[in-house]
């Protein structure tokens, strides 16, 4: 099944991509994309991004689904859909 | 005494004396510094009614102690008096260089009252001081100011903090630059020097306080550089600066546009991407921080570097006044930054000016042109108007509290708390920063504390200040003053409010530079005292529960984006907050009981005599 991701703000450029449409075996989970974002594109992100223990995005980051927070790695995502990863720093 | 010089340089212009005020050690102890200290030497010279820009009224500059140490992140110094914005207790803070030459001329803070027969700027420098003649120096903008002194001194170590043409005409949101263009923005306080004739302070030398444990402070400090990093907003900030967040304030409803009556506008041509898209950045950092926020363009116009806007300008010239056109937002900043006026004032002023004249309450013969929102050369008009304090942009320099008056408007519609101009985070987004602004000592402030981090899960285990749902009012009343009190502790330690460490952390620097022994609890205690005395100081000035209130036009539910429908509930936060700190719903004061607790047996003796 193909999903899409994207990433808002300062992430589209820590990334290295605004979107990327990813390839996930049917029944994938947040994990399984996450897996799929590190493997791609990895080598671009300042190594802050990254949570190696959690083998996911920085806490700071948030997937979204619409308006749902994703908070748990297991969710099932669905052929089409959209999650969009937002940085959640604020300051000044 | 380890970590303080012990003493602050009081100088009265009118007379031209100079004396040591000598600080004790328990003094410290219960007010640690920066904006407390100032708090606590402005409490004792306050009389019910003073003028703030009358010459008795006191203006204290005054370091931490972890001013000047190894520690990083901690270039902060504090400025307090009567706001002559809000007649309230007054405070801004800053960073660069300056802080570290204050503290490195001698003295851990410097007080001035009266005013001087003509234009002076002082020159502290390792123990010695001199007033000097400012004369040739009064009309010169801020930039132009700090030039023509470290010519004159000769001095390489030289830092200055002044005023520009601002604070001279006593604009009401006057601020004290330094360093360029690092503002000591909010309250007008500029305007209080330029009422003392003080052009600027000019601050010199490298007078270190002998640490309690020096060695301990240097391994602190590297594991604490190390620790700022590895912290994923320090990339952030490193890279953007504070327009990092422009795009997610805007996603969350958090940055405001329209004059607080809308939360969505294409965020994405003033966002700090757009900034390193269109110039060319580069960072600069205060002494000894390993971040570097601060954002430079170079040739911004042709051999003219400027410093780029924060997040709070950015929205402010930009969402605010519907105005998608960066360059005009960077122009406005430098305006603002060259004549010494805070941003935030300004652009809230402004954007109220585009507001009324949509009303058709101000018209195109009373301003001299059209007020087209969006329109980004009638905003540099405008700012131009204010400084030069010329036609309506007179009454435009006074803020929107004195805006409405004059208008005939609901004080409901001017963007303030306090008098204090609302910064760019909308409460209706956070609805913990609603109640943050009703109750922050200096009114609409945005620092202490920045509420709607702890929202998006950056909580204080150590207190169990936790994040709970930002668009319910919730459980917010005891996560908020407690915040408040850990932010307000920055400014007296005089740290970064960028400084990503915990309460142990803060107490094992504290201690391993004055030798003391403070816990968490007692770093806590120290932060609600200072939230009770800054309260009594405004108290003493007329301060009520009236005045802890948002205006309607920053609380009415929006009817799109991603706040819409939501309204805080004040009341229902308020009394929870009330209850908490242990003030009297009444009277608007912290009660007998609750100043005793703290400590401040002085103030609970001349509040109930």
């Amino acid at each position: 099944m193909k999903v899409r991701a994207l990433f808002q703000g300062i992430l589209s450029e820590w990334v290295g991509v605004p979107q990327a449409e990813v390839d996930l075996p049917d029944g994938g989970t947040l994990s399984d994309l996450l897996a799929e974002i590190r493997r791609t594109y990895g080598h671009n992100m300042p190594e802050q991004l990254w949570d190696k223990e959690q083998s996911s995005f920085n806490k700071a980051v948030w997937a979204m689904r619409g308006k749902e927070k994703l908070a748990d790695p297991g969710t099932r995502l669905r052929n089409g859909e959209e999650v969009s990863f937002f940085l959640s720093l604020a300051g000044g | 005494m380890k970590g303080y010089h012990g003493r602050i340089l009081e100088i009265d212009l009118s007379t031209r004396k100079m004396a040591d005020l000598s600080l004790s050690e328990d003094f410290l102890k219960k007010y640690i510094g920066g904006a407390t200290l100032a708090a606590a030497l402005v409490y004792d010279r306050l009389s019910k009614g003073t003028d703030p820009l009358a010459p008795e009224n006191p203006l204290v500059f005054a370091a931490g102690p972890f001013t000047g140490t190894p520690l990083p992140m901690v270039s902060r110094y504090a400025v307090g008096g009567i706001s002559p914005l809000t007649g309230f207790w007054g405070e801004a803070t800053s960073g660069g260089r300056f802080p570290f030459r204050l503290k490195g001329s001698g003295w851990d803070g410097l007080l001035v009252k009266g005013k001087a027969d003509r234009p002076v700027y002082l020159y502290m420098k390792e123990g010695k001081t001199e007033i000097r003649n400012a004369s040739h120096l009064w009309g010169k903008d801020s930039y132009q100011t700090q030039k023509a002194i470290k010519d004159e001194l000769k001095d390489d170590s030289v830092s200055i903090a002044c005023i520009g043409s601002g604070g001279e005409r006593l604009i009401k949101y006057a601020a004290i630059m330094n360093d360029s263009g690092r503002a000591a923005g909010r309250c007008g306080l500029g305007a209080l020097m330029g009422s003392k004739n003080l052009k600027a302070v000019a601050a010199s030398g490298n007078l270190r306080p002998e640490l309690s444990n020096s060695e301990k402070v240097r391994d602190l400090a590297k594991q604490a550089v190390a620790q700022i990093n590895g912290n994923l907003v320090s990339v952030a900030f490193r890279e953007y600066g504070t327009m990092m967040y422009t795009d997610m304030a805007m996603t969350l409803g958090d940055a405001p546009a329209k004059y607080f009556t809308k939360d969505i506008f294409p965020v994405s041509k003033v966002t700090g991407q757009a900034l390193r898209q269109a110039y060319m950045v580069r960072n600069y950092a205060c002494l000894g921080c390993p971040i570097g926020c601060g954002r430079e363009l170079v040739d911004f116009k042709p051999g003219l570097n400027v410093d780029g806007p924060e997040y709070e300008t950015a929205v402010g010239f930009g969402p605010l006044c519907l105005n998608t056109d960066l360059d005009s937002i960077v122009r406005a900043n430098h305006l603002c930054n060259t004549h010494g006026i805070d941003t935030i004032s300004a652009a809230v002023s402004i954007a109220y000016a585009f507001y009324l004249y949509g009303l058709g309450v101000i018209t195109k013969e009373q301003v001299g042109f059209e007020l087209k929102w969006g329109d980004g050369e009638a905003i540099i008009k405008l700012v131009e108007m204010i400084v030069a304090q010329e036609g309506i942009g007179k009454i435009f320099s006074q803020g929107t509290l004195a805006m409405a008056k004059e208008f005939g408007r609901n004080a409901e519609e001017a963007a303030q708390v306090k008098g204090l101009e609302m910064p760019m985070h909308d409460g209706r987004a956070f609805h913990g920063m609603a109640l943050t602004y009703a109750t922050n000592p200096r009114g609409a402030c945005h620092l202490k504390g920045d509420y709607y981090n702890v929202d998006l899960g950056n909580m204080v285990l150590e207190y169990m200040i936790l994040p709970s749902e930002r668009l319910s009012s919730e459980g917010k009343s005891e996560g908020v003053a407690k915040y408040q009190s850990w932010k307000d502790l920055f400014d007296s330690l005089a740290l970064c409010k960028f400084a990503p460490l915990t309460a142990t952390q803060l107490c094992e620097m504290l201690n391993a530079i004055t030798g003391w022994g403070f816990g968490p609890k007692e770093l806590l205690a120290a932060g609600d005292r200072s939230i009770n005395l800054k309260r009594a100081v405004s108290n003493k000035l007329g301060l009520t529960r009236e005045h802890d209130k948002l205006p309607r036009i920053c609380l009415a539910a929006l009817d799109e984006g991603s706040t819409a429908g939501v309204e805080p509930e004040m009341e229902k936060m308020l009394r929870g907050y009330y209850q908490f700190r242990g003030w009297d719903w009444e009277t608007g004061r912290p009660t007998k009981a609750k100043l005793l607790e703290l400590g401040l047996s002085q103030v609970a003796a001349e509040m109930y005599p």
